[in-house]
């Protein structure tokens, strides 16, 4: 049951998408973090000196962040890379709080120290999203490059919850880390807090633009037991009803991979989020993009203006359409993909995300057996 | 009467709302959604008013008499000053 306040910003949302209005934008702040995740799209050299001189100054965010707020933006993600590695971070939260708007801050927590907290805590955020990594120094180091971080994270999630601060756990799923995925989900549990594991990731968006780095994921069929798993916890004894409604009658055949369907061509469907419609996300050097996850369209609104550079990504996002061959497909309302996933699989918006076919299907054969229906 | 500095008052898409910021924030998590009347209200306490300049903006933009815009702007005002919104 959705709460008051998700049920009014998606009357928000609603009214926003009719003015065209950017209601919620993601600043990411800079490309560069202190930890260096295999996986991870955007984490350069926290002294990288190069890729400082092309962040935007807090000056220019600040600037930013009036002009949006002027154009109805309410919803401000602020990122990275590591938010916190920037000097200036406070200038820029400030200032965006003091703008009435409503401001969540991504993070690994590994520089929150006990002055962030207190900073925080006079002013607070919507909520701070923290990202952990595992569950022990061992993994941290084998995922992140540093056993440090481990109780950093933690020490952050404990002073955050201290401080009653609004706080959300992330965990993003690899191979590396899988095995402390049971204990992480233990801990929100045990803590209270809510979890959002992230078992479809991406593959690499910016690596063209960032840096080269590992495609590490889990196969599809791994990422489905554990999205499975995590499902089981979350849904309890409502999880048999679920797997009913997402199976809504079809029969997942066990011996077929996903079906080979006409995979490159599109629909007249148009892409159904909010990404160019009523979001936008500002890459660390300027670039306007309707998604993080979507390398295209990309507008410079540091040469067009914010205004300008809204318009354009409005109107690129009218010619984002979804492959057909989603559009007719029996998993289509269990499959998590997106029209930003099939182009970071594919580079084309077109093109059927055969991971994500190939994780739905695994995850639809789980609630098969869930219930226990019978397999042809 | 005046708006607490603390509160941001935004309209976006034709919808006004009290967004809280500061030390308010840390006790508030969210937001004051206003209606059409409270809106009117809010937007006289954003300039700084009185009682008496309520009510007769409520009755000018709306079909209401005098005792009962009265007692709604008390009523209303009651539950903004027992959250902070408004300093006397």
């Amino acid at each position: 049951m959705p709460s008051n306040y998700t049920r009014y910003i998606d009357f928000l949302t609603y009214k926003a998408a009719q003015a065209g209005i950017p209601l919620s934008g993601t600043f990411e702040l800079t490309a560069r973090c202190n930890l260096d995740c295999k996986m991870c799209y955007i984490h350069k050299k926290a002294n990288d000196s190069l890729v400082k001189k092309s962040e935007m100054s807090a000056a220019e965010w600040i600037d930013i962040a009036r002009t949006a707020q002027k154009a109805g933006m309410f919803l401000l993600l602020v990122t990275g890379g590591e938010p916190f590695l920037r000097p200036d971070f406070f200038e820029m939260y400030d200032e965006f709080k003091s703008l009435g708007l409503s401001v969540s801050i991504n993070t690994n927590g590994t520089l929150i120290t006990e002055k962030v907290v207190r900073h925080l805590a006079e002013n607070s955020p919507a909520r701070v999203n923290l990202t952990l990594y595992g569950a022990s120094e061992e993994t941290y180091s084998r995922l992140s490059g540093d056993e440090t971080a481990f109780s950093r994270a933690y020490k952050a999630v404990e002073m955050l919850k201290e401080a009653k601060i609004p706080l959300k756990l992330n965990y993003s799923l690899t191979p590396m880390n899988k095995c402390d995925f049971d204990k992480i989900c233990d801990f929100a549990e045990k803590n209270q807090l809510p979890l959002q594991p992230a078992t479809y990731m991406f593959p690499p968006v910016r690596a063209c633009e960032l840096c080269k780095y590992n495609t590490v994921r889990v196969p599809a069929d791994e990422a489905a037991e554990y999205a499975f798993r995590y499902d089981v916890r979350r849904f309890g004894e409502n999880m048999a009803e679920r797997c009913k409604s997402m199976l809504a009658g079809n029969v997942i055949a066990e011996d077929k991979e996903c079906m080979e369907l006409p995979t490159d061509a599109p629909s007249s469907e148009k892409i159904r989020c909010r990404a160019g419609l009523t979001a936008f996300w500002l890459t660390y050097s300027g670039e306007m993009r309707p998604c993080g996850m979507m390398q295209v369209p990309t507008v410079p609104m540091r040469e067009l203006g914010f205004a300008e550079a809204w318009q354009k990504i409005r109107a690129e996002r009218e010619k984002i359409f979804i492959p057909k061959a989603c559009t007719e497909c029996s998993m289509r309302s269990a499959c998590e993909s997106c029209p930003a996933s099939c182009y970071a699989e594919n580079g084309s918006f077109n093109t059927v995300p055969k991971y994500s076919c190939d994780k739905t299907a695994a995850y639809l054969r789980l609630a098969q057996k869930y219930i226990r229906k019978p397999l042809i | 009467m005046k708006l607490n500095q603390n509160f941001i008052l935004r309209e976006i898409a034709g919808e006004a709302m009290l967004v809280p910021t500061g030390e308010i924030s840390a006790k508030i998590n969210g937001f004051i959604a206003l209606n059409e009347v409270g809106a009117v209200i809010v937007k006289k306490l954003a300039e700084g008013c009185e009682i008496s300049d309520i009510v007769k903006a409520l009755t000018d933009e709306f079909d209401v008499d005098e005792e009962t815009a009265l007692r709604d702007a008390e009523s209303f005002l009651k539950g903004l000053r027992e959250n902070e919104v408004v300093t006397d």
